[in-house]
């Protein structure tokens, strides 16, 4: 037996390589139904960014509300103090206009919202008020319930979560990296797409952390993927 | 001001990467179109594989830095979407085998686009995944051994090795299909 293909199979393969690519009709419908799902992502990270901003916001407006509760008993000799065209002095900027933004802190809906959009198909929900304000100053998942792993997580998701980890691991934070690799693990039940990207990010991610688990989770990931395109850049961080 | 320039950063940023995106897009939809049923992804689920596909792409393409060829790139990722697709069944592909049956080496000249396309999905549905890969990557997307070798991240002599187990398979399917 030849080594090379004989006249009928390449025959075959030159007949059946233009039947193994899109036309162009269905080139140009994916085309339109990507950037229609592009845009919608690029809508949720937006939506997201100003989501976080806002929570700072309420956040930052709710400590100033707290210092303004626990400086109550002396408020009437700081407005003495107060120039007359300082907002603090004018109704339309005083401390009611101020109630709607730790009613949001109050009120976990708008977040959800925001969130939702971000994450089409979201595992897990704040389930208390209170967790809401708390992801703008610490890791989000670390301050989420525990959730029921979920095989399939949408895969705008993963890619949110390996995004995030990613981005945590430029910016010299291996310990967010973490623990957005290891949401993804527990969303995905270790099962996601992008399950191989994860496992990378998280050995980097231990090895910068000097973690001695490093060596067993790169024995771990040798076994699962053996052929890993990754492999070489991680031989080269945990050097 | 500071917060507008940081505003309008991002905004050149995702010009330049939806000008590098649209070419990646145009240049290789077909390449992962073809993997993707290399990898067993039924013709109904092709479009929405494809779509996972280069919505990762869109996403990650700021972090690609062009150390690896962009083919080695998305065919990781297709790789990788592949795999959460249901692997078609062969038994409509092997029944157009058999009604295509018909004499001599010019059959397959003749044949229509989808019945060629259909016949050679079916006999590399009869391979194992190694296998399938090495001679799909060479034979329908004509690329090096020594490419496919890197972009498998295997030995060449295994690339090697696999094309021509490959091979012989492929050959023989092809002799049962042309013997009167």
């Amino acid at each position: 037996m030849t080594d090379e293909l004989g006249p009928a199979a390449r025959a075959l393969l030159d007949a059946a390589r233009p039947g193994l690519a899109p036309d162009p009709t269905t080139v140009a419908r994916m085309r339109t139904k990507l950037d229609s799902s592009i845009a919608a992502s690029a809508g949720g990270a937006i939506a997201t960014k100003l989501g976080l901003l806002a929570l700072v916001l309420a956040v930052a407006t709710g400590a100033l509300l707290y210092g303004a509760e626990g400086a109550r008993r002396d408020r009437s000799l700081a407005a003495e103090q107060v120039p007359a065209n300082e907002p603090a002095n004018d109704p339309a900027f005083g401390r009611e206009s101020l109630v709607p933004a730790p009613a949001t802190t109050r009120d976990p809906a708008p977040p959800r919202a925001i969130e939702d959009t971000a994450a089409p198909a979201p595992i897990v929900h704040a389930s208390t008020p209170a967790m809401v304000p708390a992801t703008s100053s610490t890791p989000p998942i670390t301050h989420r319930p525990p959730r029921h792993p979920v095989a399939h997580a949408d895969l705008g998701r993963e890619v949110e979560l390996i995004d995030r980890a990613m981005a945590a691991m430029r910016a010299g934070d291996a310990a967010a990296a973490l623990a957005a690799v290891r949401a993804h693990a527990s969303e995905t039940a270790g099962a996601g797409q992008l399950a191989e990207d994860a496992a990378a990010i998280e050995i980097e991610a231990l090895c910068r952390l000097h973690d001695g688990s490093a060596g067993k989770r790169l024995a771990a990931f040798d076994a699962r993927w053996p052929d890993s395109a990754q492999r070489s850049r991680l031989s080269s961080s945990c050097r | 001001m500071p917060a507008v320039a940081h505003a309008l950063e991002p905004a050149v940023q995702d010009v330049a990467r939806s000008l590098v995106f649209d070419e990646v897009y145009t240049s290789h939809v077909a390449f992962v179109w073809r993997t993707l049923r290399t990898f067993g992804v039924v013709d109904a689920q092709l479009e929405d594989a494809v779509q996972d596909v280069f919505v990762v792409v869109h996403r990650r393409l700021p972090e690609w830095e062009g150390r690896a060829a962009i083919t080695t790139w998305l065919f990781a990722i297709a790789r990788r979407v592949a795999s959460s697709h249901r692997r078609r069944t062969t038994s409509d592909r092997t029944e157009l085998l058999v009604d295509d049956r018909a004499g001599g080496d010019d059959t397959f000249a003749a044949m229509s686009r989808a019945q060629a396309a259909a016949t050679v999905l079916a006999i590399l549905d009869q391979m194992d995944d190694d296998k399938r890969t090495v001679f799909a990557l060479v034979e329908l997307e004509q690329l090096s051994v020594p490419d496919v070798a890197r972009m498998l991240d295997i030995k060449l002599n295994t690339a090697y090795s696999r094309l021509r187990l490959a091979r012989q398979a492929f050959e023989l399917a092809v002799r049962a299909q042309v013997k009167p």
